[in-house]
C-alpha cells in the first residue's frame, strides 16, 4: 500500500480512538463502562457526556491541529525548524494580556458583566495580535526576511515577559497565583463555544492553505525559485504568518499555553513522509489532535483524583520525544 | 524569437548593480553570461526573471515580459539557480511543482503526460521516489533542469549550472541544455565561470564587468585582448580542429606554444 495512504489512515485511526478514549476518561480513570449507562439512557451520564467530555475531546482535537497548523506554517515560511506557534513571543505576549486582565482590569473580580474568563481570554488575544502585527510592521522594512522577523518575535517574547514581571512584581500574591494559573494550558476551562470558535478559525485556515500547499514546496527551494514559481512569496509569508498567529492566539487566549504539539506534530511527519505540505499540513494537525487528545487522558489519569493542566504534560512528553528526533535525525 | 533587453538597469539597496544593459538574442541560441565575480552575471538572470526590481524593457517579439503577471512570467521565463539545501521533498515532488503555475492544487492528464515525457527523456524513472538532497549533485542538476524544462518556457535562464560538478556531468548537462535549445527553439543564458565550456557551448557571449555589459559578440569574434580585459589576467584563445580553446595566465603561454609546435 502507497506509504502516504497508509501513514493517513494510521494517524486517523489512532486520533479517533483517543477521542473516544477521551470521552470515557474522568478524573477517576478510564471507564468504558459508562457506555453501557448511556445506552440505558441515565440522564446525569449523558448530561457529563454532553456538557463536559464531548466538549473536551472537542476542545483538545481542535486546539492540538490548530496548535500543530500554526506550528506546520511557521517552520514553512519561517524555513525555520525550531519555528513553533510560539517562536514569535505569541505566549509571553498572550500571558502579558491575561495578566494585564487579572492585575489591572481584576477580571476575576465581580467588576464586570462579562464573566472575568471572558474579560482574560479577550485581553490575552488582543495582546496576541498586538504582538502578530508589531512583528508584521517591522518585519516590512527587512522585506519579510525569515531571520528579521524570528529575532523581532524573540525581542518582542522578552518585551513581554519583561511587562508581565513588572506587573506581577506590584501585584498581590492572589493575583500573581491566578496569572501562573492561567499560564498553565488547561483543557478543564473548555467548552462547547470554545471548541466551535477554535473550529471555525482551524477548519477555513487548513482548507485555504491545503488548497495552496505547493506554494509552501516551492518555498523550500528557496525565495527565488519559488517567485519564479509564480509565488508572491511575501504576500504568502504574511499571509501564513497572520493565520498562523491567529490559530495559536485563539487556543493560548482560551486554555493558555501549550507548548511543544505545534513543535514537535509537523516534525514527526516530516521524518516519516517528507517535507511536501499536501501531506504535512493536515496529518500534521490531525497528529497534533490526536497528541492533544492523548495527552489530556494522561493528564486526568497519571495522579488519580487530580488532574494535570495538560501543558505541563505536553512539556513532559513532548521535550524528550522532540530530543529523540533530533538525535534520530542527525544519525 | 527575438529576445530583447533595452537600458535594463538594477539597484539593489540602493546600490547600482548593472547600469545600462543592452542585448538581442534569437531562439535557439546559447547565450552565455562571462566575467569576474560580482560582475553582476546572476543579477542579470534575476533582473530578467523580475526577481529583484528592475528598469528597462525586457521584450520577447515586442511583448514586454515584465508587464505580465507573475504566474505568466514564470510559465514563460524558467529560471534555474543554485542549489538550496534541506528540501526533503521528492525528485517527483520537484517535478510536479513545475506544473503548478499552470494548474495549481490539481494536475491535469496534459500535465502529467509532459511529466512522464520528461522524466522518460532525462531518465529519470529510478529517482522519482528519492529524497531530493540525496541524490549526488550531477543527479540533482539534471532534476532541477528537467524541473526548469517542464514548465515549457521560451526563456531558460541558468545560474552556474554544472558549478561543483565532475566534467562528465558537466557536459553531460550542457549537452542536455543545447539539445533542448535547439529542439525546443528557446532562449537559453547560462551563467558561467568555465571558459572552456562557455566557448564550446555557446553561441554568443555577454561579458560583465562591474555592472556594465563590456561586450556582447559571438563565439567565433571572442579575442585574447576582450577576456584579458574582462579579467585582468593573460588569455589566449587558439583552435584545434574547428574548437576554440583558452589558456589563462602567465604560465600557461608557454604551453600554448608548446601545444603549437605540436
Amino acid at each position: 500500500m502507497n506509504k502516504k495512504l497508509l501513514v493517513s489512515i494510521i494517524l486517523l485511526l489512532l486520533t479517533s480512538t483517543f477521542f473516544v478514549v477521551s470521552l470515557f476518561t474522568s478524573s477517576n480513570g478510564v471507564n468504558f463502562g459508562d457506555l453501557q449507562r448511556v445506552i440505558d439512557g441515565d440522564e446525569r451520564v449523558l448530561l457529563i457526556f454532553e456538557q463536559i467530555r464531548l466538549p473536551r475531546a472537542l476542545v483538545a482535537f481542535f486546539a492540538g491541529a490548530s496548535l500543530a497548523l500554526s506550528g506546520a506554517l511557521m517552520q514553512a515560511v519561517l524555513k525555520n525548524p525550531l519555528a513553533s506557534p510560539f517562536t514569535l513571543g505569541i505566549s509571553q505576549a498572550s500571558a502579558f494580556g491575561a495578566s494585564f486582565a487579572i492585575i489591572v482590569l481584576q477580571s476575576y473580580s465581580s467588576v464586570f458583566i462579562f464573566s472575568g474568563s471572558f474579560i482574560t481570554t479577550i485581553c490575552a488575544f488582543g495582546a496576541s495580535l498586538i504582538c502578530t502585527f508589531v512583528i508584521l510592521y517591522l518585519g516590512k522594512s527587512t522585506q519579510m526576511r525569515a531571520e528579521s522577523l524570528i529575532l523581532a518575535g524573540v525581542a518582542i517574547g522578552a518585551l513581554f515577559s519583561a511587562m508581565t514581571m513588572f506587573l506581577q512584581y506590584f501585584a498581590t500574591e492572589v493575583d500573581v497565583s491566578a496569572t501562573l494559573f492561567w499560564t498553565f494550558g488547561d483543557l478543564s476551562k473548555a467548552d462547547i463555544y470554545t471548541s466551535v470558535i477554535i473550529a471555525c478559525v482551524f477548519v477555513p485556515s487548513l482548507l485555504f492553505f491545503y488548497q495552496r500547499f505547493w506554494k509552501f514546496d516551492a518555498l523550500l527551494l528557496g525565495n527565488e525559485s519559488a517567485i519564479n514559481l509564480g509565488v508572491s512569496v511575501v504576500r504568502l509569508r504574511v499571509g501564513a504568518m497572520i493565520v498562523a498567529s491567529l490559530l495559536s492566539a485563539i487556543t493560548v487566549s482560551f486554555l493558555g499555553i501549550i507548548g511543544f504539539i505545534g513543535l514537535i506534530a509537523p516534525h514527526i511527519i516530516r521524518l516519516i513522509l517528507g517535507s511536501g505540505h499536501k501531506m504535512l499540513l493536515p496529518l500534521s494537525a490531525i497528529l497534533g489532535g490526536g497528541l492533544l487528545l492523548l495527552a489530556d487522558i494522561i493528564s486526568r489519569v497519571i495522579i488519580i483524583p487530580l488532574v494535570v493542566p495538560v501543558g505541563i504534560l505536553t512539556a513532559f512528553l513532548g521535550a524528550p520525544l522532540f530530543l529523540y528526533l533530533l538525535t534520530r535525525k542527525k544519525n | 524569437m527575438l529576445f530583447e533587453v533595452k537600458n535594463l538597469n538594477t539597484s539593489i539597496n540602493k546600490k547600482q548593480i548593472l547600469s545600462n544593459i543592452d542585448f538581442t538574442l534569437n531562439s535557439g541560441e546559447i547565450c552565455i553570461a562571462i566575467g569576474p565575480n560580482g560582475a553582476g552575471k546572476s543579477t542579470l538572470l534575476k533582473s530578467i526573471a523580475k526577481i529583484i526590481p528592475t528598469t528597462g524593457y525586457i521584450t520577447l517579439d515586442n511583448s514586454n515580459l515584465h508587464e505580465l503577471s507573475i504566474i505568466e512570467l514564470s510559465q514563460t521565463v524558467s529560471l534555474m539557480t543554485q542549489f538550496n539545501s534541506n528540501t526533503n521533498l521528492s525528485v517527483q515532488e520537484v517535478l510536479n511543482l513545475g506544473r503548478r503555475p499552470y494548474s495549481g492544487f490539481t494536475l491535469t492528464k496534459d500535465d502529467f503526460d509532459i511529466i512522464t515525457n520528461i522524466i522518460d527523456e532525462f531518465h529519470l524513472k529510478e529517482f522519482l521516489k528519492r529524497d531530493i538532497d540525496t541524490l549526488s549533485g550531477g543527479e540533482r542538476q539534471k532534476v532541477f533542469l528537467a524541473a526548469a524544462l517542464i514548465r515549457n518556457p521560451k526563456v531558460l535562464l541558468l545560474d552556474e549550472p554544472i558549478s561543483h560538478l565532475d566534467p562528465k556531468n558537466q557536459q553531460e548537462i550542457l549537452e542536455i541544455v543545447k539539445r533542448v535549445t535547439i529542439q525546443r527553439d528557446i532562449i537559453t543564458i547560462i551563467v558561467l565561470h568555465d571558459l572552456q565550456n562557455a566557448l564550446h557551448y555557446g553561441d554568443k557571449l555577454l561579458l560583465l564587468k562591474n555592472g556594465k555589459l563590456q561586450k556582447h559578440l559571438g563565439i567565433d569574434e571572442l579575442k585574447d585582448d576582450h577576456l584579458e580585459e574582462l579579467y585582468d589576467i593573460k588569455c589566449k584563445i587558439f583552435k584545434n580542429e574547428g574548437h576554440p580553446f583558452v589558456l589563462l595566465g602567465h604560465h600557461h603561454s608557454s604551453i600554448s606554444n608548446q601545444y603549437h609546435n605540436h
